[in-house]
């Protein structure tokens, strides 16, 4: 361990305290007498419900169509990859709610779909499958760039020896590729949950904020804010459980420097 | 019998190897790194394409690109123990050598039974429920050359099997392996850096270099 420098001491425990503070103030401000009131109210209830079945069905979408272009990002030398694999991580840093505006462009009534879509019976905006859209556009990139630096890890030889060893390529897939980047998967999985779940912006835009319906956790908690504080406190604290529990999660692989 | 002409490039080689093994037979292929060993074995096991030639294995064809002939990997009777011995680390001694099996449609509980006796073939009954991290050099070579006999292939490929051992381990299995190819019906090409190695295993030696049978 070296000596710090009392230059870099300051500004380092002012950093610390910029993200600690506010963390705090959140545990000791609850209203805790309260909480099981604030929580057991419907519109809580009904905030929490959709929040776990969008964020889980978003995290599933994901698994489902990004571990695929995950491995052809890894493995597949084709024209346009770099390209590719800059557009599909642009959703991280793209302001959220320029992703919702850009949605509502693609598959709102008047979108660059919409028409095809409405022809089919299909209406995304103003949905819960809109609002799962939303979170699947913020979040897919995170489990992306996590199973791709996975699959990358894995040596091609294992491949080419299942191969050699008379397996299918799919037969390599399921038993050889996807098992050696479980744990990639899994943290990225857990990662893409995280950021679905707290997803405001995006789906605000796209989905609205109707309860039961599009009224996620995060927009409930910013609309409990002006009328009961008190139930925004006790979301605000799910939300900050809940997160914590996926860092813990992921502590092997992040934290344990 | 394996017959092959292989003519193919890959980065800096140009290979031009023309092999005859008859079955029964143990060919050495001995040169130093780069010379084209492992790129020999990798065509002949279909994991490389030929750019021009011929491989055919018991009259069949696998790989002639003047016809548009190629076999895939998967479906040629050929076995292989790799260099690094590449035992899949997530699976245990017994999944690696069923694994041949399971890809060809065995079921998991036969595919284990005849990996079990393969296993036990080559000295390594013991170790079945072992993951490779948890094996020796010696031990995981056995698994290795397990999971390739398993699959009673026409062809057998050894990439240095005797590579990376300490003295003792290496005495071991070299007999293990002389035991295993005496009684072993098939072709075998074996390569190797190390010409005693060479020797004492194979029915007959070619020293390449740069892509070549040296003459």
């Amino acid at each position: 361990m070296s000596r710090a420098p009392r230059l870099l001491l300051v500004p380092a425990l002012v950093a610390a305290g910029l993200i600690g503070v506010p963390l705090v103030a959140l545990v000791v401000r609850a209203p805790w007498p309260e909480l099981s009131r604030a929580l057991a109210g419907d519109e809580a209830r009904n905030a929490l419900g959709l929040s776990l079945v969008c964020s889980l069905s978003a995290t599933a979408l994901s698994l489902v169509f990004g571990v695929p272009l995950a491995w052809l990002l890894a493995r597949v030398d084709f024209p346009g990859r770099r390209l590719l694999r800059a557009l599909v991580t642009l959703p991280m840093v793209l302001p959220p709610v320029v992703g919702g505006v850009a949605l509502l462009l693609a598959f709102g009534r008047r979108g660059l779909l919409g028409g095809a879509l409405g022809a089919l019976g299909i209406q995304l905006p103003f949905t819960t499958a809109g609002a799962v859209l939303a979170e699947t556009f913020v979040a897919l990139p995170f489990l992306v760039v996590a199973a791709e630096a996975g699959f990358r890890q894995i040596d091609p030889r294992f491949e080419e020896a299942a191969a050699v060893l008379g397996a299918k390529p799919g037969f390599a897939l399921r038993r050889v590729t996807l098992p050696l980047a479980a744990p990639a998967l899994r943290a990225g999985a857990a990662l893409c949950w995280a950021r679905a779940l707290g997803e405001f912006g995006a789906t605000i835009t796209f989905a609205g904020s109707f309860p039961g319906r599009t009224q996620t956790l995060p927009l409930a908690v910013y609309l409990a804010l002006e009328h009961d504080p008190d139930a925004a406190i006790a979301l605000s604290l799910v939300l900050l459980v809940v997160s914590v529990a996926a860092l813990v999660a992921l502590r092997d692989r992040w934290l344990g420097a | 019998m394996l017959e092959a002409r292989l003519e193919l490039s890959l980065g800096e080689l140009e290979l031009r190897l023309d092999l005859s093994v008859g079955a029964g037979e143990v060919l050495a292929l001995v040169g130093p790194n780069g010379a084209g060993k492992t790129t020999t074995l990798r065509a002949l096991a279909g994991a490389l394409r030929l750019d021009a030639g011929r491989i055919a294995l018991d009259g069949r064809v696998l790989d002639e690109p003047a016809r548009g002939t190629f076999v895939a990997p998967e479906a040629r009777a050929v076995g292989m123990a790799f260099q690094d011995r590449l035992l899949f680390p997530h699976l245990t001694a017994l999944d690696n050598v069923a694994f041949g099996l399971e890809a060809r449609g065995l079921g998991r509980l036969a595919a284990q039974a005849r990996a079990r006796e393969a296993l036990a073939r080559v000295g390594a009954g013991g170790l079945a429920g072992r993951r490779p991290a948890a094996l020796s050099g010696g031990q995981a070579q056995r698994v290795a050359l397990a999971r390739a006999l398993v699959l009673a292939p026409r062809l057998l490929l050894l990439d240095e099997p005797l590579a990376a051992l300490d003295t003792l381990a290496r005495e071991a299995l070299r007999d293990e392996l002389r035991r295993q190819l005496a009684g072993f019906a098939g072709a075998t090409v074996l390569v190797s850096h190390d010409a005693d190695d060479a020797k004492a295993l194979a029915t007959r030696t070619l020293h390449i270099e740069a892509g070549r049978v040296e003459s």
